[in-house]
């Protein structure tokens, strides 16, 4: 009877750990979605409104649930703050900070702290292009993700189950 | 104090900690002008001094703190909130406005696009021009500018620059706008002013007026998200950031207005437009620089509007004594009423 309850508790757990690593490629994707969103409603305040950094990330920050909300409002506090640092010193920093626990990976948080390195130089037309040059890059991320998501997500969930039996059998 | 602050923000760390150190007067500070490797400089109290590096003020220029360039583009960074390219328009006319309505001029290398100036780079010389509110400055020309039936005189304000016509107008339209009352004569005797002084009508009340501000540069309201940094009155509707021309015409037809004031008028389109705000019956509050009556006769876009006695009151301002005196006051015939 110890034995079927324990056989079933790790088939369960290893079960759960796909399911669990499958979700985290659907989060991912649902952020770097998040992500374009953001950026989307940022070129929107700068083309159409000409808002100036810290009040377009303020309002986004009112718009986009977290953890961009949260960059974008620590952003902009910090922006606001007198003799501050670089805009693109301040926008790497809060990558670090605000984005640590998002699912974003190494080579993603890479291209967002370089469009913030040519965001506030030179005019409207610098900005849109950094912007839309940065879109273009996330959109090659969204679909890869996607991608990932069909290719991995039911290797993991198999994975998991067949892990559990494994164990299962290895133990009983 | 909070006003001094915001100034001194806005420069890097070591000229806000000088300007901090000098403990200057914000009432008193007029402008502060750093230009590449020279001096910095301030106007204060009417009078030009260095700023040594103890924040000190002086006559003599070898104490002066030199002003690094890069401490000029780093104060434009913050001038400008790290977003230059959403002041690109007021850089075109030299200057950006920031929150409480402070001009900061600038000038450098001009990039054209054509015969149009694109943009300004390599910006080396930066003039901070303190934008102050000095309640009650115009006490004594508005008993002037009533008529009998309680309506406002269309009136032009002529100034030379930094004299205060701004202020000076700031102050008119809080106060249009609020409505004030006259002193009554017992207390204007007690205080021993002249009869003259009191205008018309001893004690009398003028209710308030609705008003319309082109704020053109940001320099009357000094708005910040849309909402004036200045008192301009319980009852002043501002147009933000918007051309004098269309914003006139604007408020006309949005805001029904029954005083328009407008800044700096000077080209073509605007006296154009003065006309058309005189045809909707609204009463038109304006400035104007130059020195005198004569001067204003001689530029031969206002010369029609004076011949055709449309302003009923001439406003001439000096700073001889201080800043924002009235030297003249003038009817639409050009006779001095006070």
């Amino acid at each position: 009877m110890l034995k079927i309850l324990g056989s079933i508790l790790v088939l369960a757990c290893s079960a759960g750990l796909g399911a669990a690593g499958s979700l985290d490629l659907k989060r991912h994707c649902m952020e770097l979605r998040l992500l374009k969103q953001a950026v989307y409603m940022l070129r929107g305040e700068i083309r159409y409104s000409k808002a100036p950094l810290p009040e377009a990330f303020e309002a986004l920050a009112k718009r986009i649930p977290a953890p961009f909300s949260d960059f974008f409002s620590h952003l902009a506090e910090e922006l606001s703050r007198p003799g501050g640092k670089n805009l693109d010193v301040l926008w790497r920093e809060e990558i670090d900070r605000s984005l640590k626990q998002s699912s974003l990976r190494k080579e993603e948080k890479e291209k967002l702290g370089h469009m913030g390195e040519g965001l506030g130089y030179l005019d409207l037309e610098m900005q849109l292009s950094t912007i839309e040059l940065y879109l273009e890059q996330l959109e090659e991320d969204i679909a890869l993700s996607q991608e990932e998501i069909r290719t991995k997500q039911k290797l993991y969930q198999s994975l998991g189950v067949a892990g559990g039996i494994f164990l299962v059998i290895l133990l009983v | 104090m909070r006003s001094m602050e915001e100034i001194t923000s806005l420069f890097p760390e070591k000229i806000c900690k000088i300007l901090q150190n000098a403990s200057l007067d914000f009432d008193r500070l007029q402008e502060i002008r750093l230009r590449a490797e020279r001096p910095l400089l301030i106007q204060y109290d009417g009078q030009e001094y260095f700023v040594t590096d103890m924040g000190a003020l002086a006559k003599d220029m070898r104490w002066a703190y030199l002003v690094k360039s890069r401490e000029i583009r780093e104060t434009m960074e913050t001038v400008g909130r790290y977003s230059l390219y959403a002041h690109e328009e007021e850089l075109r006319q030299g200057f950006l406005t920031i929150q409480g309505g402070h001009r900061v001029g600038v000038a450098g290398k001009i990039i054209l696009d054509g015969n149009r100036i694109r943009n300004v780079k390599y910006i080396s010389f930066l003039n901070v021009r303190l934008s102050h509110q000095v309640m009650g400055c115009g006490d004594s020309v508005l008993p002037f500018l009533y008529r009998e039936d309680g309506q406002v005189c269309h009136t032009l304000i002529i100034s030379p620059p930094r004299c205060g016509k701004t202020t000076l107008l700031r102050d008119l339209i809080r106060q249009i706008s609020d409505g004030w009352m006259e002193e009554p004569l017992w207390k204007m005797e007690r205080q021993g002013k002249p009869d003259s002084y009191t205008g018309k009508g001893k004690g009398r009340i003028y209710p308030g007026h609705t008003v319309g501000v082109v704020d053109e540069r940001s320099e009357i309201a000094g708005s910040y998200l849309g909402v004036p940094s200045n008192d301009l009155g319980i009852r002043t509707d501002v147009l933000d950031c918007c051309p004098k021309v269309e914003g006139m015409m604007m408020l006309i037809r949005s805001m029904s207005p029954e005083v328009v004031a407008v800044d700096e008028i000077g080209n073509y389109e605007e006296i154009h437009a003065i006309e058309t705000v005189l045809y909707c019956g609204c009463r038109l509050l304006a400035t104007v620089h130059g020195s005198s009556m004569e001067d204003v006769r001689q530029k031969p876009l206002l010369q029609k509007l004076v011949q055709e006695q449309v302003f009923e009151r001439y406003i001439i301002l000096q700073n001889q004594v201080r800043v924002g005196q009235v030297r003249q006051i003038l009817d639409q015939r050009g006779n001095v009423i006070c």
